[in-house]
């Protein structure tokens, strides 16, 4: 008779007293790739020839048409921290979780890794059409180096976890591309491993389903997995991550705390012009082209009535607005204030219904200044849209300047979105026992 | 993950000449190291291969029969020539149909090897880049694939027998069993160095399938070679002549008269399975670049 072995728990595995030390140490490494593909081939089979014959490996220098897709990262990580990787578009952060993941090698400097590694990189690895989903988690998993009895032992969980539920027995050609990724994410999320790679693969699945992906995850750092977690999303990084490395052109350009390395990107990225646009709306082309009102400048002003871009937390917002109506009737002008996601703060708009101002044609100025609440540190858009009464419709849309919040040295305003100002009472409660 | 053999607190150590085991051995450690990564992943092997065979047989009608339809398709249209009397030949004591099933049978364990191997990387290419596993996996899996096929043209051979009434002694398709493994390694060597190969540039997928065709019409498969033609002496060197041959001598002889040739011919494949497989494991992380 078979002897049926106990499932490896979670909880052996805290047994382990880890040595103390980073888990983490990567020291000067280099990348580099070939920017042409026939070059690419003839150095493939050099240095593959290279690795056989032996002779010096990998030469440190670059040849011709190719470029350092890293240069010269270093950093380490301790046990438990969660180190998040931002950048833009090719900076080499993808480069470097492969790295880190063993996929290809450096070709200077050295990585060292204490612990197992897992990769939270590509779901559904291996995933065949024709396959059932429960022969295709087998598939998957062992790919990603479970052994059978470790998926045995966690096929209940991994299924419970992505909710294909009764859609276990059949070919996975018949899911719903949701499903395979669910399924996939599954398996990954199910490995045992110290260490863990993510790659932006958090924005797969619907909302209920990313919100179990952040239980897991949350779950697997509390247990003292290291986290390595790539990504576009600052939220993510900032809900995930203790620390923070800023790739540009493969180099780090930032590495260290969450809130300053990030703020430095934002601030960066807002130089490159990645914020504007994110959230204009789609006019109806000729309804724009009719315009009866047209916007031509949005000015944001200091306390002195001077332009200006930084604010400290308290300042008013003043925003001057500019515009040219071409038909005479009843607007509302909206201001909408945008955060660093593109998602609107609040918004400010001029009276509406029976009281919607009434301008006359021609150029005209008007001006707004929000009272309360106040922002929050960080990096603001600021836009302005008018609505044109009789026909119910935005009829002009313009993007303003954006603006920065500076940051202060208390904590008090550090967090959310905006500022408020609150009352506290407190009130001795009776020592139990008494009534 | 990670490394084969790694404990949770050994330290992996990766450097631009390879991935090291923080204290395990260094320089005595590579075949040995090769060996294991090839052990731990016997299930991966088992998945992929399970995975592959399903894959190819699952969606057709005619599901299992295909790989019987095709050799007894080619055998009869040989058989036809054979009979026809453009395909001459003297010296065969078996009927020709069994001869060159036989033959075919031998052979297709190197071409369908092959065939699978060398594009085992290319399409396994975007979880090359994205997961760290041990792809010598999709490469024996692969090549497993041309078990399957020897398999159901050994039962077609089984057939034919018992329709001609021969039954060769049990020790003659034992001893042909074994002459039969040493082209199966040649054709695992050289699947490692062609899939490589086909990592770097895509010509060998197109190239691959030619130059099989042209050496089954080269190598005697289907024919015996004629003592002093000119094939004949061009195939002296052909150690993939005497990998099919000399199986089809044990089983329906029971001995060979190239007992030397065949044994070069096993140190030749043995020795490729070795330098190829040592290839793929040095040139794995690089592969991952260029695929």
């Amino acid at each position: 008779m078979a002897t049926v072995l106990p499932c490896p728990t979670e909880d052996c595995r805290e047994d382990i007293v880890s040595t103390p030390g980073p888990v983490v140490i990567v020291e000067g490494v280099y990348k580099k790739y070939c920017s042409s593909l026939r070059h690419g081939m003839v150095y493939g089979i050099i240095d593959i020839g290279k690795l056989v014959f032996g002779g010096k490996p990998v030469s440190a220098s670059l040849r011709k048409q190719e470029f350092w897709a890293l240069h010269q990262v270093s950093f380490r990580l301790d046990k438990g921290e969660a180190l998040g990787i931002i950048g833009l578009n090719g900076a080499g952060k993808s480069t470097l979780l492969k790295l880190l993941n063993g996929i290809i090698l450096p070709d200077r400097g050295e990585i060292r890794m204490k612990g197992r590694v897992g990769a939270l990189i590509e779901v559904g690895a291996g995933f065949h059409p024709n396959l059932t989903g429960r022969e295709n988690v087998y598939v998957n998993g062992a790919i990603l180096g479970m052994s059978k009895r470790d998926i045995d032992c966690k096929l209940d969980d991994i299924v419970a976890f992505s909710g294909i539920g009764s859609f276990l027995d059949t070919p996975v050609k018949f899911y719903s591309s949701g499903m395979i990724v669910r399924l996939g994410f599954s398996v990954v999320a199910h490995l045992n491993c110290d260490i863990l790679l993510v790659d932006e693969v958090l924005s797969v699945g619907d909302i209920q389903f990313r919100a179990k992906c952040y239980n897991k995850m949350r779950e697997l750092m509390k247990k003292g997995v290291t986290c390595i977690i790539v990504s576009h999303n600052m939220y993510d990084i900032r809900k995930f991550c203790n620390v923070v490395l800023n790739l540009e052109r493969g180099r780090v350009i930032g590495f260290g705390d969450r809130d300053e390395v990030v703020d430095a990107y934002l601030y960066r990225t807002n130089e490159l012009g990645a914020i504007r646009h994110y959230s204009a709306p789609i006019l109806i082309p000729h309804m724009r082209k009719a315009a009866p009102v047209v916007l031509e400048e949005i000015s944001v002003l200091g306390s002195s009535g001077q332009r200006t871009k930084e604010f400290n937390p308290r300042d008013p917002l003043v925003v001057r607005l500019d515009f040219e109506v071409h038909e005479p009737r009843n607007y509302v002008l909206w201001l909408e204030v945008i955060g660093q996601d593109g998602g609107r703060v609040f918004t400010l708009n001029s009276p509406v219904g029976d009281h919607a101002l009434y301008f006359p044609r021609g150029r005209h100025t008007i001006w707004a200044t929000s009272v309360t609440p106040s922002l929050v540190p960080g990096l603001y858009g600021v836009n302005a849209y008018v609505w044109d009464k009789r026909v119910h419709m935005y009829v002009d849309y313009l993007d303003g300047p954006s603006i920065q919040v500076r940051r202060t040295e208390s904590m008090d305003d550090r967090w959310g979105a905006i500022r408020v100002t609150s009352q506290w009472t407190s009130k001795p409660l009776a020592p139990a026992g008494h009534s | 993950m990670g490394i084969v053999g790694q404990g949770r607190d050994q330290e992996l150590i990766y450097t631009p000449w390879g991935k090291v085991l923080a204290g395990g051995p260094r320089a005595l450690g590579q075949l040995s190291s090769m060996v294991r990564e090839l052990v731990e992943a016997r299930e991966l092997v088992w998945r992929l291969f399970y995975r592959d065979v399903r894959a190819q047989y699952g969606q057709t009608f005619l599901g299992v029969l295909w790989p019987i339809i095709v050799p007894v398709f080619t055998v009869a249209v040989f058989t036809l020539i054979h009979r026809a009397g453009i395909l001459t030949m003297r010296n065969i004591d078996v009927p020709y149909a069994l001869y060159s099933l036989t033959g075919l049978a031998f052979w297709s364990i190197f071409s369908v090897s092959l065939t699978a191997t060398s594009g085992c990387l290319v399409q396994a290419g975007p979880m090359i880049v994205k997961i760290n596993f041990p792809k010598v996996a999709l490469v024996v899996s692969s090549s497993l694939q041309s078990v399957v096929d020897f398999f159901i043209k050994s039962l077609l051979i089984v057939m034919l027998c018992s329709y001609y009434r021969m039954f060769p002694p049990l020790w003659h398709v034992v001893l042909a069993g074994l002459a039969v493994l040493p082209i199966y390694l040649l054709s695992l060597g050289l699947g490692f160095v062609l899939c490589l190969a086909a990592g770097i540039s895509r010509d060998i997928l197109s190239v691959l399938p030619l130059t099989l065709n042209a050496l089954m019409i080269f190598t005697p498969v289907f024919y015996p070679g004629e003592q002093g033609s000119l094939l004949y002496r061009l195939n002296v060197a052909n150690p993939l002549n005497y990998l099919v041959n000399v199986p089809r001598d044990f089983l329906f002889q029971g001995r060979t008269a190239y007992c030397t040739e065949f044994a070069v011919a096993v140190l030749f494949s043995v020795s490729l399975l070795l330098f190829g497989w040592r290839l793929f494991y040095l040139a794995q992380p690089k592969i991952a670049e260029r695929i």
